[in-house]
């Protein structure tokens, strides 16, 4: 035990010493007397241990052979009480008595402390100090290059034993990280080899592997030059497993995005049939307006340029108005001219509302009841009774409703049709948006727990009169991601986002185009594109960038690159063309590069975002729930260039047209601008 | 690519297991139970946390540079023992938090608390004004050291000057795996952190008595032998403005100072007689000069060969490995790793690209990391060879941990002014 | 001498601008992180969608009592009669008695709502956080049991020592603000 100075030297007279010297030797006796119970506790507390008990296994195995021993079953349940009893025990013992020792422990150091101010002693000088540290330099040199030597033989052997770890294929194998980009389709490079090459060389012999001509060849020229005998066996296998498969040398010539002008670029698509040549479906017309969920395009893209730039909801700067929102909901406010229209909702009613732009004031509302829907389905509270967004087309204004009421009004308030499509069964409620497409209205109800459930389906009505157009079931369960029209190739598509399909429809026709198995989880962002590629993400799976040129089911060849991180669960991601960005809920924002799917940065934002974002010129405006509208550059690295509070929460995704910002919060509609 | 999950083979056994059940419509108006999610200990204490430090350290800067008085000192540990270690279960640590910073500074996506920048700016940026006073009394582990400590061994100085050479070591190989986001291993490895907590693993618990054992007679061995934030106050130490001296007017070379010094910190005096010769100390130093360069390349080199093993150390690349030699028959059975990664329905080549990814970062940190021990032991050799000539005795700054032990013992300080413990002894020496 | 001076003025000037440089370096640190917005304090918590409950929170905490524990989404769940996660796979009956149920402290406790349904709550003074009631409900169930985090009881150590041997690295740092990462899906229009 500690040998303390009170041994040395005895307390002399004073009354106080000698009641600190016995404090001070009782607590040592009790401090060990302490140490020896908590140690005996945790032993105990091992032996007993719940989480490993392996006596009572023992029992459930025999009592598993013989189902009927009532015996047994007494003695597992008393067992089992003991273990528990047992186990609490012993954490209140560890508690308290630990509690006790420190408490004990510093008493005592007091106790030390009070003894050594009365005991003062003086060591005489000592001479041969004075000799000892020039004693040795060369002694401590000698020393420390004899741990230098261990330290680097310790090092070395492990090197040298872990070695075989060193040739794992896959670090050359670098799939997903490396460029597909400018390789002519006439003679594509062995992949392998010049993988081989770009990877940094963990294999000294790799660079020299390199010059092989076909990437199995090299591949085994790797592992053999590494002397490796169970690496060749396994290069072998190698060529048939995914693991190393090489990349299918697909040439991308990268075309200029073409989300500004709404127009397809015939010319890239004509000169290169493999890079699919995406632009939006919009006709020119809705270029000025707010007409759907995330715009004319659906993919978050304005183009205007005459944006906001600076508010401040709590001090009313730059705040054109503000008007209450009598009912509540998520859907998000779509603008046409003079028009700013929205949904609300609870239980009992749902309603569609009108809202001047330039004043703020109401139009008009229509209280919605569609003939056959008397029953009202569970929804979450976080998906509500409004959380689609409407869409117009400039004559007419559309609505649907997680109960499953869709409704056509003309701009004055009039309903001009009315369609009940049955209550769904999907166990958050309803979300996905509406769409507009060639001048149909697109429906996408995904339902029931899985594919097996045959309950969703993509549907097409006519704007004018309501009449189903077409109807094509989905193989799968229920999402909530709004679909996407674009044009690949000049001719338009609807994307759609499922588990696990995304699926794209010919909007004529409602016949099935391509499908691609890479989704999982419940996915709710919508899909969107980015140069070449349609890029769907969700969390529980990857963000996959998909060659949209196939027909049938593509998952196989149409895969470009995936990614794994920063995978968004509600919040819709978004491109500029050159990189994609994808905003999770937790306020995580990833970039990838479009082209190679690198990873180029990734940032953690303060607050919860539910709002999808929105591109305006090269700028991200990014709302998150506490209302503040954080304004990014694009780009390759996070840059943060505003920063503009509403002062109250908000989930919706912001509508954004001619000079003007709309944006739902929790209980108001604001109107930013000049 | 994307294989289906399928539950283990057991698991299908069973009959009419009970598939996903939509959550039913209540008729009884059956509302959901409440569940309360309490917040974590408030942001406050982080404040008074922040506030607490500086304090402390304030004190003891003015209690040892300007008091000159141990007793107060000994008080302020035994008090941020007891607040920063047992209340405060020792975490945030400014030891621990350099790591916190080098994964801010190098790795992507991990934004640095401000309480956490705090705790590693501010005891710096005192030791580069008024010396260690962080260790002295504000640090917990220190405090839980040098409380224990009863009478101090001295250790001998080439032992000494070769143990000191681990923490530059330490602090190496723990910014190495905090930049990388591997794992922060100066905090699992902190010997004192299950005291602090009541609770840990027997390994640890095991390390912390040893050490507390060997700081009974052994001053603060995790400081001098370990801590690697103790080399950056070093560092920052040198430069104090306002530093420790032991003799207040004239050293009288009596000795006593670096015989009171449980920490090997004094500066001293050295006889002619017993200094190396100049001339061989110039034929020693020239070939240490060559020698620091060699290290380094050679550190660099052995670094990079290193850089596969030590990534084994990050859990993706553990899980990587695993599969991938799962899938190519070299293993057999299934690590909790590799089972999580199938159950997560992660394609194989992802894994296999992150874990790439983590690799190729390792071979440049790992490059570094290597250069870095070659220049630490290059230059050791090299201080230790061209050691300064001391007139006086006198507390080195960069060693000294400001604890005031000394200026009880010097007798020119006694003569005139309060010696420790405060006991006014003017004229009562022996 | 005047060498001898010379060289300590300048040595001093050297300290002189190191302190001065470091005063600056500091506390403009300090002030950036004060003024960031990102710098608020982190901690950690279980993504309960990357979890496969292999059970080692329950041993690899530095509690003595893991500070993981079992929370129940409710809304998910399907108040099934027999629920997968309190009773055991292989059981021999379906009582609800030590040698049936899965959970070794008996901390999920069941209650009759209506009929048929049951309501299954977490006592979390002791639950142990060994995941097995939440494996039963993931194989079998919705899901709705899951493991999180408490933050009452967790010390939000640096180094989290169950993140260090979490197999599918699960445990994540989230904003000290938002301390839970709950299981029941948040949906709007995406």
């Amino acid at each position: 035990m500690i040998s303390d100075p009170i041994h040395s030297n005895s307390p002399q007279n004073n009354p106080w010493m000698i009641a600190a010297y016995r404090t001070a030797r009782a607590m040592e006796i009790f401090c060990v007397i302490m140490l020896a119970i908590l140690l005996a506790n945790s032993i105990r507390a091992r032996i007993n241990d719940p989480n490993n008990p392996v006596k009572l296994e023992n029992l459930l195995v025999q009592l598993s052979q013989n189902p009927k021993d009532e015996n047994l079953k007494k003695e597992i349940r008393n067992l089992d009480v003991t273990i528990r009893k047992n186990y609490f025990r012993s954490q209140f013992i560890a508690k308290y008595g630990l509690c006790l020792l420190i408490g004990a422990l510093v008493v005592y150091l007091l106790c030390l402390e009070y003894l050594r101010s009365g005991n003062k002693t003086t060591p005489l000088p000592n001479v041969n100090i004075a000799k000892e540290p020039w004693l040795n330099p060369a002694l401590s040199r000698r020393s420390i290059y004899v741990l230098g030597g261990i330290m680097g033989g310790v090092l070395l052997s492990l090197i040298v034993l872990s070695r075989h770890d060193v040739t794992y294929a896959y670090i050359h194998n670098d799939l997903f990280t490396v460029s597909n980009t400018a390789s002519a389709p006439a003679s594509p490079p062995p992949p392998m080899v010049q993988q081989l090459a770009s990877a940094p060389a963990t294999v000294p012999t790799a660079p020299t592997a390199a010059t092989a001509p076909t990437p199995s060849n090299a591949l085994a020229n790797a592992n053999t030059a590494a002397g490796t005998p169970l690496l060749g066996t396994a290069a072998n296998t190698a060529s048939s497993t995914p693991a190393l498969r090489p990349v299918t040398p697909t040439a991308i010539t990268p075309i200029s995005p073409n989300v500004q002008t709404g127009v397809p670029t015939p010319s890239a698509a004509a000169s290169n049939d493999s890079a699919a040549s995406i632009a939006t479906a919009y006709p020119s017309s809705w270029s000025n307006q707010w007409n759907m969920f995330r715009g004319p395009s659906g993919t978050g893209i304005c183009t205007l340029s005459d944006i906001p730039l600076q508010w401040d909801g709590t001090q009313n700067q730059n705040i054109l108005w503000k008007a209450p929102i009598p009912l509540p909901g998520w859907s998000s406010p779509i603008v046409w001219k003079d028009n700013i229209f929205f949904t609300g909702g609870d239980k009992t009613q749902r309603l569609v509302y009108c809202y001047s732009l330039s004043y703020g004031s109401i139009n008009w509302q229509y209280k919605v009841h569609v003939k056959g829907c008397n029953t009202v389905p569970q929804v979450g509270d976080d998906t509500g009774f409004a959380a689609q967004t409407m869409a117009t087309d400039g004559k007419r204004v559309y609505a649907i409703f997680p109960t499953g009421e869709l409704v056509c009004l003309d701009f004055t308030g009039k309903p001009l049709w009315l369609k009940f499509l049955g209550t769904p069964d999907n166990e958050y409620g309803m979300a996905a948006s509406l769409l507009l497409c060639e001048g149909k209205l697109i429906v996408q109800s995904d339902q029931g727990s899985d594919s097996t459930d045959k309950k969703s389906s993509i549907m097409a009505f006519d704007g004018k009169t309501g009449k189903q157009l077409w109807r094509t079931p989905r193989p799968v369960g229920s999402s909530w991601a709004t679909p996407i029209a674009i044009k690949v190739n000049g001719k338009t598509e609807i994307i759609t986002a499922g588990n696990p399909w995304v699926i794209s429809y010919d909007p004529a026709t409602g016949k099935e185009i391509w499908r691609c198995e890479c989704l999982g989880g419940e996915v709710a962002p919508s899909p969107i594109f980015s140069g070449p590629f349609v890029v769907v993400s969700n969390q529980g799976a990857n963000i996959v960038a998909i060659r949209p040129t196939g027909k049938g089911d593509i998952t196989k060849t149409g895969i470009a690159w995936m990614g794994m991180d920063g995978l968004p669960d509600i919040v819709s991601p978004l491109s500029d063309g050159k990189r994609v960005y994808l905003f999770t809920t937790q306020g995580q924002i990833t970039c990838y590069d479009t082209m190679t799917g690198k990873e180029l940065w990734t940032h953690q934002m303060a607050d919860n975002i539910k709002a999808s974002p929105t591109l305006v010129g090269n700028s991200i405006y990014l709302l998150d729930t506490k209302g503040v509208m954080h304004i990014l550059a694009a780009g390759d690295q996070f840059n943060e260039t505003g920063k503009n509070p509403v002062g109250e929460r908000t989930y919706s995704s912001p509508a954004y047209v001619d000079n003007k910002i709309i944006i739902r919060g929790e209980k108001d509609l604001f109107c930013i601008g000049k | 690519m994307f294989q289906k999950f399928t539950p283990p083979f057991f698991l299908l056994q069973i009959t009419t297991p009970p598939q996903k059940n939509p959550p039913p419509d209540f008729t009884t108006g059956y509302q959901y139970p409440v569940t309360i999610n309490p917040p974590p200990r408030a942001e406050l204490f982080t404040r008074i946390d922040m506030v607490m430090l500086a304090v402390l350290m304030l004190m003891t800067a003015y209690f040892i540079l300007y008091k000159r008085s141990r007793r107060e000192v000994r008080l302020i540990s035994l008090f941020s023992l007891l607040y920063f270690g047992f209340y405060r279960h020792g975490c945030v640590c400014s030891v621990g938090s350099l790591q916190n910073v080098a994964m801010a500074i190098f790795h992507n996506g991990y934004a640095l608390p401000l309480s956490v920048g705090v705790f590693f700016i501010l005891p710096l940026l005192f030791a580069l004004f008024f010396g260690r006073v962080f260790c002295a009394a504000v640090c917990p582990l220190g405090a839980a050291q040098d409380l224990i400590l009863q009478k101090a061994r001295r250790v001998p100085v080439w032992m000494d000057e070769t143990l000191s050479v681990i923490p530059y070591i330490y602090l190496g190989l723990g910014t190495l795996f905090a930049a990388t986001g591997t794992v922060f291993i100066i905090c699992e490895y902190d010997p004192f952190v299950a005291f602090f907590r009541l609770s840990g693993g027997a390994m640890m618990v095991t390390f912390g008595i040893l050490i507390l054992f060997l700081s009974t007679f052994i001053g603060r061995p995790y400081c001098r032998y370990l801590c690697p934030y103790g080399v950056l106050l070093r560092w920052a130490a040198a430069w104090s403005k306002w530093k420790v001296h032991v003799a207040p007017e004239k050293c009288i070379q009596c000795h006593l100072c670096a015989e009171s010094c449980p920490f090997n910190a004094m500066r001293m005096p050295v006889p002619d007689e017993v200094r190396p010769s100049r001339k061989s100390t110039r034929a020693v130093l020239s070939r240490v000069l060559w020698l620091i360069p060699f290290l380094a390349i050679l550190g660099g080199v052995t670094g990079r060969l290193a850089s596969p093993l030590l990534s084994h150390v990050d859990i993706t690349v553990q899980t990587a490995d695993r599969v991938w030699k799962e899938r190519h028959g070299l293993v057999h059975g299934e690590t909790l790793e590799s089972q999580a990664h199938r159950a997560n329905q992660i394609p194989d080549d992802l894994l296999y690209a992150k874990a790439a990814k983590i690799r190729r970062t390792y071979t440049l940190y790992t490059t570094i990391f290597g250069v870095w021990l070659g220049l630490v032991f290059g230059l050791k050799l090299f201080f230790i060879t061209t050691r300064h000539r001391w007139d006086d005795y006198d507390a080195d700054p960069a060693a000294c941990l400001a604890c005031g032990r000394c200026f009880g013992y010097c007798p020119s300080e006694a003569n005139e002014k309060y010696a420790e413990g405060g006991v006014y002894i003017k004229g009562n020496l022996k | 001498m005047a060498a001898a001076e010379n060289k300590k003025t300048r040595r001093e000037f050297i300290a002189d601008g190191i302190r001065t440089g470091g005063l600056i370096i500091a506390s403009g640190a300090i002030g950036a992180l004060a003024a960031s917005s990102h710098a608020e304090d982190t901690v950690w918590q279980i993504d309960p969608y990357k979890c496969t409950n292999c059970g080692l929170c329950a041993t690899s905490c530095v509690l003595d009592q893991s500070t993981v524990k079992c929370m129940h989404a409710f809304a998910m769940c399907g108040y099934c009669n027999l629920c997968s996660g309190m009773l055991r796979p292989e059981r021999v009956g379906n009582t609800i008695e030590a040698e049936n149920v899965q959970c070794p402290t008996f901390a999920i406790q069941r209650s009759y709502v209506e009929n048929p349904y049951f309501q299954y709550v977490i006592d979390e003074n002791l639950c142990i956080g060994c995941a097995k009631c939440s494996k039963g409900c993931d194989a079998f169930g919705n899901g709705s049991l899951f493991m999180q985090i408490r933050h009452d009881r967790c010390l939000n150590c640096n180094q989290c020592s169950i993140a260090e041997v979490c197999p599918a690295q699960a445990i994540v740092r989230v904003p000290a603000g938002k301390p839970y990462l709950l299981k029941s899906k948040i949906k709007q229009d995406g």
